[in-house]
């Protein structure tokens, strides 16, 4: 199965925001892939972007990086940025390293 | 003469009568323009034929006459059809043996439609090669039968050679990066290269001593390939740095003999059994390039035109040296790869305690099972140490992989020892870690769990890193509290946890190589399982308890695990045991990645 497989991102615009949605898994071979997802996205200054992990079924310390550093790059850029919950595995990852704590979810 | 006889040869003189009919209607027919039809077609480069019905030939232009291996129309006028091809043998594109029921102008006249076709022959006795494209047309009669065909042959043999060429070095580039056993890709281009570019193929490497060795030899009749294990036994101990190979690997420049007579044979056999061994190859031309990284001479590509009678050319000498540039790369990435292994496997080995310290009245024990990525250096860590009345312990898992990331856990290690001369606690351990981490210009987190252990006293923190487990008879149960990632987020802050040892009870860290590693059905490890494991282990050894759970982990496991797996045990002695007196330390690294471990004692 190839990486491409593992890892599903649809990118889809929404009125105040871009929701990047995730699904399968996040991790050391498939995490290069969100950052091109976002390279390609084009979103513009002060959008709302929002990282949909709801139909995310793992996720390892790289895919977590990758989230941070998601997080990064959108301050750089003047946009917000916000992570919804996961499964409960995702979660409970999520959870234990402090990321949904101290990252913003999304509203409505 | 009996009647039978009698009537055959009655046919073939009526025979001979209907041809020289044709013969004269087809003259007639080109009555006057018969000159024009001589001046455009006589003198064409293209052989053209014209067959009858008997596919016996009514006309040769010169250029057929001579493609045919004759010397005057009347010669091939009296031959009959099936003798002619007899001294080639014919392929197909696809290397298929030709028959004349094949041939465009014979289907033609079977009725068959015939789309042109491209024939590779060698002649039996010169064994030179050529590929010809036969185009064949009929001439109808006033009822529309076929009266004759029409044939064009074109010499299509240097177009067919450059497309075989640049077959040959795209087949031969995607093989080289098609994996990193070289010497294998390299088999698999000498193979590649024969029939179509040569009739022998050979690759020699140079290794770091300049030891010479030959890694692949191909030709397409395997059995030829014992003339050239035969012709091996003369290859001199130190090789000519003035003639061929020896030159090409000396000087890094290739060599190239369109021809080569047989006083160059001659010249360079050691005795008369080399001489007929060289003869019976049958060379023709050959040429040998250079396997070369700018100075460094990697090794050398030998091609060898033998029965085929071909020359090789410039072109051919092009190709092989891009082909050879290729190889030279593909050689150098391997090794590359292969020395990278070894120079990571040897950091990764050093960013780990060299030994565990004997901690008095513990026992210590710890698993480290580096990710199977052998080029990677792994993210996990541990380390133990003392500071003043107490030791530490710290596990951790820095993210990503790489020299990088060897880098940053060379610096959280680093970091955390040096800060724990100021302040051991465990929760400003991981501030101090955390505040560094942020301090560098690109993300760096990592997560840890720090425990101190003061007499019974062990206290912990843990920042985004898996609980620790308390093992002992009365059950398993998680220690401390998360607190998030080092390196991560403003405003993080850890909280401490205090827990005392009982004699017998055990502390095991782990890192989430462990609970994320995959069974059957891609099914994860977890803690379940892992608290199931170290519950059954309770009142063991600490040495036991990482090897029981490192066995479990290898049963439970499909594949070799593709992240770093560590764990480290502490374990209260218990009174009156071997532990209790004096501390034992007891560690397990394997190094490699087989996925089937049998636990071994330090």
């Amino acid at each position: 199965m190839g990486v491409e497989d593992q890892l599903g991102i649809t990118v889809r615009r929404e009125a105040d925001r871009v929701v990047i949605d995730l699904d399968g898994e996040l991790d050391m071979a498939s995490a290069p892939f969100l950052q091109s997802a976002l390279d390609g996205a084009e979103i513009e200054p002060e959008t709302m972007v929002v990282l949909d992990l709801q139909s995310l079924q793992f996720i390892d310390s790289t895919g977590l990086r990758a989230i941070l550093s998601l997080r990064d790059q959108c301050r750089e850029r003047a946009q917000q940025f916000a992570v919804t919950r996961g499964s409960p595995q995702v979660q409970r990852l999520l959870d234990i390293t402090g990321v949904s704590e101290h990252l913003q979810t999304p509203t409505a | 003469m009996d009647l039978d006889s009698a009537q055959l040869i009655q046919d073939l003189a009526e025979a001979e009568r209907e041809r020289e009919q044709l013969v004269q209607e087809l003259r007639h027919a080109l009555r006057g323009s018969e000159r024009r039809f001589e001046a455009i077609v006589g003198s064409l480069t293209d052989a053209v034929t014209i067959r009858d019905r008997e596919h016996r030939f009514l006309y040769a232009n010169s250029a057929a006459i001579a493609h045919l291996g004759f010397d005057s129309w009347e010669q091939l006028r009296d031959t009959p059809p099936a003798q002619i091809m007899k001294d080639y043998l014919v392929w197909g594109e696809d290397g298929g043996v030709i028959s004349m029921d094949d041939i465009p102008s014979v289907r033609i006249l079977r009725g068959e439609q015939a789309e042109p076709l491209l024939i590779r022959s060698v002649h039996q006795d010169t064994g030179a090669e050529r590929w010809n494209l036969l185009k064949a047309a009929p001439l109808l009669d006033e009822d529309g039968e076929v009266e004759a065909t029409i044939t064009i042959i074109e010499e299509v043999t240097e177009r067919k050679r450059a497309e075989l060429r640049d077959a040959f070095l795209a087949q031969a580039s995607a093989a080289l990066a098609s994996s990193l056993d070289y010497e294998q890709t390299l088999r698999n281009v000498a193979q590649l290269a024969v029939p179509g570019i040569a009739d022998w193929c050979a690759v020699d490497l140079l290794d770091e001593d300049g030891d010479r060795r030959t890694v692949a030899v191909a030709h397409v009749d395997p059995q030829r390939l014992s003339l050239a294990e035969a012709l091996r036994g003369y290859v001199p101990e130190q090789l000519d740095p003035e003639r061929g190979i020896g030159r090409v690997l000396h000087t890094g420049e290739a060599v190239f003999y369109a021809e080569i007579p047989d006083q160059m044979l001659v010249a360079a056999a050691l005795d008369e059994r080399h001489l007929e061994l060289l003869r019976a190859v049958g060379f023709h031309s050959a040429l040998i390039v250079p396997m070369r990284l700018g100075e460094r001479i990697l090794g050398a590509m030998t091609l060898v035109a033998a029965e085929s009678g071909r020359a090789l050319d410039k072109f051919d000498l092009e190709l092989s040296e891009q082909v050879a540039a290729r190889a030279a790369v593909a050689i150098e990435n391997s090794r590359l790869y292969s020395a990278r292994s070894s120079i990571a496997r040897t950091l990764q080995q050093s960013l780990l305690p060299e030994q565990l310290p004997e901690i008095t009245g513990y026992e210590l024990a710890s698993i480290y099972l580096p990710g199977v990525e052998t080029s990677m250096v792994g993210g996990d860590f541990y380390d133990v140490w003392a500071v003043r009345d107490s030791w530490l312990i710290v596990i951790g898992d820095v993210t990503g992989k790489g020299i990088d990331a060897a880098a940053l856990t060379a610096l959280v290690r680093h970091t955390v020892r040096t800060a724990s001369e100021f302040d051991a606690s465990p929760s400003a351990l991981l501030e101090f870690v955390d505040r560094t981490l942020k301090k560098r210009p690109v993300l760096s987190v990592c997560t840890a769990m720090c425990v101190r252990l003061q007499g019974d006293r062990a206290t912990l923190a843990v920042g985004g890193h898996p609980l620790p487990l308390h093992v002992s008879t009365e059950g398993v149960r998680e220690l401390g509290e998360h607190g998030p990632l080092l390196g991560a987020f403003a405003d993080a802050c850890w909280g401490e946890h205090e827990v005392h040892l009982q004699p017998g009870a055990t502390l095991l860290a782990y890192t989430d190589g462990i609970t994320d590693a995959q069974g059957q059905g891609g099914v994860r490890f977890g803690l379940g399982r892992l608290r199931e494991a170290v519950a059954e282990l309770a009142d063991r050894p600490a040495a036991e308890v990482v090897d029981g759970l490192a066995r479990r982990l290898a049963e439970f496991q499909t594949g070799a695990h593709s992240d770093d797996t560590a764990a480290i045990a502490l374990r209260r002695a218990v009174a009156g045991s071997a532990g209790a007196d004096r501390a034992q330390a007891h560690e397990v690294t394997r190094a490699g990645s087989a996925p089937a471990m049998t636990a071994t004692k330090a």
